[in-house]
């Protein structure tokens, strides 16, 4: 029954299942004066905080085990301009110039040796490869954002995160 | 106009997949000094043999780079 409890308190039934049972064998066994109470029933009150405390770390790791937040069109373009601003062969006078519209031979005066590095420093930010054919697509920021954005599928609107609803494929484990 | 035949287009775009690959390459490497190096050689190399025209210099340059690469690549591998 406890264990039910918090298996849909915190969804991590295997690792529940692991750590608690030892705990819960040796426990249930101890009895202290404080353990009893005055019509004589046991409630092993100090054992339950104990738990809820390992409980809490574990919400706490799984919490860290989130992905990072869903992506959005102005995240990309701000991306793509700090990877802009921080390569190295761009004039002072130009880096805080950079707009969407700016296009990196005409209006910045790289090569395509450059290009092909910003390129690659974008590749190494977003994490994934860009195909070869497709760096000639790729001559102007809003070129690079539209690209980037459709390649990566972001929406305006983030996806639905996930609900605190309880769990239906624990619901008919009841011990 | 333009005086570059179809074959100094496909060497171009040879010498410049070999640029992209030692820049990928390079991200990999976590030493930031030794990032800054390759860097600087591979700038170095490319920007000292950009005026060349004959395609069999050219393309010799990019074997030579290429193997420099795989060198690279292969010290990388070993070190990890």
């Amino acid at each position: 029954m406890l264990k039910t409890i918090l298996r849909h308190g915190c969804r991590l039934r295997s690792v529940v299942n692991m750590r608690f049972s030892a705990p819960l064998c040796n426990n249930i066994h101890t009895l202290t004066p404080s353990n009893v109470q005055a019509n004589g029933q046991i409630w092993p009150h100090v054992f339950v905080s104990r738990r809820t405390r390992m409980i809490d770390q574990f919400v706490k790791d799984a919490g860290q085990m989130r992905t990072s937040p869903p992506l959005t069109p102005r995240d990309i373009e701000s991306r793509v301009l700090r990877i802009c601003n921080e390569y190295d062969k761009i004039q002072e006078a130009n880096k805080n110039k950079i707009t969407l519209v700016t296009h990196f031979m005409n209006d910045l005066g790289l090569d395509s040796l450059d290009h092909v590095e910003i390129i690659v420093a974008l590749e190494n930010e977003f994490g994934f490869e860009i195909p070869d054919a497709d760096y000639d697509k790729l001559y102007t920021v809003q070129n690079v954002v539209d690209y980037l954005i459709k390649k990566m599928n972001v929406t305006d609107r983030s996806k639905t995160t996930v609900s605190s609803a309880p769990d239906p494929r624990y619901d008919d484990h009841h011990h | 106009m333009n005086q570059f035949s179809l074959k100094h287009f496909i060497v171009r775009s040879q010498a410049l997949a070999l640029y992209r690959d030692i820049m990928r390459t390079m991200m990999k490497i976590e030493d930031q000094d030794y990032r800054k190096e390759i860097r600087e050689w591979a700038r170095s190399e490319f920007h000292r043999n950009r005026t060349l025209r004959d395609l069999g210099e050219i393309r010799t340059q990019v074997a030579l780079g290429r193997r420099s690469l795989n060198e690279l690549k292969l010290a990388m591998r070993m070190a990890s």
